[in-house]
């Protein structure tokens, strides 16, 4: 499998300055673009944040090839049903270009904000684990009937369908055995971000947890995501060397695609860089 | 009470190809506004389900798309999403767009796609008490920087309202309302009434409005009057001609309103809809 990159870029930009620098990380051939679901931004509550799922739609309306998504929309904010039918409805704007990234919720003080229920986390897992299985099946089919504990729908139909057949990708954020275990079950990529010895013990959950329910662990993507925040142990911008440096050990942790924040616009030098001389030849050597 | 005169199409379950030509082809022809409705199935009870797009996505793809006219959904259902969300949404959209946005919104009604979908439909006085927390919630998180909202359903902590809309002090909030107490509430907060119906009801629920301004301590005047027109609703046919088309407009500006909206023209309506737009739109809006 080639190996593959995207970035992802946080909603405190405005709107011109996403469109601006979209344009450019498509002209630098990033395989996929991605924005957060949040309603304020984490590192710092109270900065300017725009909704994700509104922008992505008018994203794809200026970019051609990438793949988008949000990685990860939070079950918490979106009735799974309109989520279905957001991601149904930004499939056909992109033509057929959306991957559709979907984890848990986690971030307790903006959901106290802006008075979004935030349950207990054996709850919240357990409206994941359901709102997984409905996507999974209302997208697949025409209608859709599910008798869940917390969602049930009733001959819900998805029209018009998706253009991606059979269904748009299951893109899911899950860093726990738990959480694997639950979305092994579903998910087309799955993506997590840690130390390289975290992901590799996390990768051999997720083998273990698609073996046990019967699917190919090769059918599931592995995806990292580099959040410059929360891995300040890895400098992946630092230089040339220092990239292929992150690539190398990422891979042999397991990981297939590679989701980056960027780094300081003054920075954007070194990602022009690294996408035009060395990404070229880093999708090609993968094995 | 020398607003003039503005003229709106709605488009229904038109796919994402069709929807984007007719929209560009409107725009370009200086219609003022242009809406979809907020429905994720066909929203007749007698009807097999067809296709639907998901409105705020279309809409959103659309802000970039289009250059002159205003956009909304006609109306947003406060059923299908958390007010929170929707106010995110709709700030978004107002960026995207360059401050085009109206923010068109109701308290949901129709029965059977929230059984689909499994969204709930509160009894319709919890229905209602719903809608007045929400607006009030929007009107509120929409024109400040920070809000605390103490509601019965919805509570907001120190929310930030950021970035602001791009319309200041908020984009204005259309309210659909047609009996009496949802029209006292949109009294209260709405910058365009919104309705539809025979001239003479029409006649009546604009008194209706102004008394219920008085009521509620605000200047009539700052209440903008818009009717829709819906086939499925009357015998009038505004396109089969210039004059049928002039006509609708001269008897419904006769009884108070200013802002039309109409059903957008079909296959076989387009070439009187091109005269309109040419020859007698110009001429309302010079009085």
């Amino acid at each position: 499998m080639p190996r593959e990159f995207g970035m992802q870029t946080i909603q405190t930009w405005t709107w011109s300055e996403t469109v601006e620098r979209w344009q450019w990380f498509e002209a630098l051939g990033f395989e996929s673009l991605w924005l957060t679901d949040h309603l304020t931004r984490t590192a710092s509550p109270g900065e300017p944040y725009l909704e994700a799922w509104t922008m992505l739609s008018a994203l794809a309306t200026v970019t051609e090839k990438p793949r988008l998504g949000v990685l990860v929309s939070s079950n918490t904010f979106r009735h799974p049903s309109v989520l279905a039918k957001q991601a149904v409805t930004l499939d056909h704007i992109s033509n057929g270009r959306l991957e559709l990234g979907i984890g848990a919720g986690w971030f307790k003080p903006e959901h106290d904000m802006f008075g979004l229920d935030f349950p207990e986390t054996k709850e919240l897992v357990a409206r994941y684990a359901e709102a997984l299985a409905l996507l999974d099946e209302f997208l697949s089919n025409d209608l859709t009937t599910f008798d869940g504990q917390f969602y049930q729908l009733k001959n819900a139909p998805n029209r018009p369908r998706p253009i991606q057949q059979p269904r748009i990708p299951l893109m899911v954020g899950a860093h726990g055995p738990r959480m694997i275990n639950i979305v092994s079950q579903y998910a087309d990529s799955w993506n997590t971000r840690g130390t390289p010895a975290e992901v590799r013990e996390r990768n051999d959950q997720m083998d273990a947890a698609c073996v046990r329910h019967g699917r190919d662990p090769q059918s599931v993507k592995r995806s990292l995501l580099y959040v410059i925040a929360q891995m300040p142990e890895e400098q992946p911008w630092a230089s040339i060397d220092a990239f292929i440096d992150f690539v190398g050990r990422f891979s042999e942790a397991g990981i297939q695609e590679f989701l980056l924040q960027p780094p300081e616009p003054e920075h954007y030098a070194i990602v022009e860089q690294i996408a035009t001389e060395v990404i070229p030849g880093l999708r090609k050597d993968a094995a | 009470m020398s607003r003039q005169l503005t003229f709106g199409l709605q488009s229904l379950g038109l796919g994402w190809n069709d929807l984007r030509e007719d929209w560009l082809a409107f725009d370009a022809a200086g219609w003022d506004s242009l809406w979809l409705p907020d429905h994720l199935s066909t929203p007749n009870p007698a009807a097999e389900p067809s296709d639907f797009l998901e409105a705020w996505m279309a809409l959103a793809a659309m802000a970039q798309l289009t250059s002159h006219a205003r956009l909304g959904v006609l109306v947003s259902s406060n059923t299908f999403r958390h007010p929170s969300v929707l106010a995110k949404q709709a700030v978004t959209v107002d960026q995207i767009s360059g401050g085009r946005l109206d923010l068109g919104f109701g308290a949901g009604w129709f029965e059977r796609e929230h059984e689909e979908f499994g969204l709930e439909l509160p009894p319709i006085g919890e229905r209602v008490s719903r809608y007045a927390e929400a607006l009030a919630l929007l009107d509120e998180f929409l024109s400040n920087d920070l809000t605390t909202f103490e509601g019965t359903y919805y509570r907001l902590q120190e929310a930030p309202n950021r970035p602001t809309p791009v319309q200041s002090p908020r984009m204005p909030i259309m309210v659909g309302a047609h009996g009496p107490r949802t029209m006292k509430i949109a009294a209260r907060h709405a910058d365009i009434w919104n309705s539809r119906g025979t001239v003479e009801e029409m006649a009546e629920r604009n008194k209706a409005i102004d008394a219920a301004a008085h009521a509620a301590g605000r200047d009539p005047a700052s209440i903008v009057r818009s009717v829709s027109y819906f086939p499925a609703r009357t015998d009038e046919r505004p396109w089969t001609s210039v004059e049928a088309f002039t006509s609708w407009v001269e008897r419904y500006r006769a009884v108070g309103f200013t802002d039309f909206i109409f059903e957008a023209p079909g296959p076989d309506q387009r070439d009187v809809a091109e005269r309109i737009a040419r020859e007698v739109l110009p001429q309302f809006r010079a009085g």
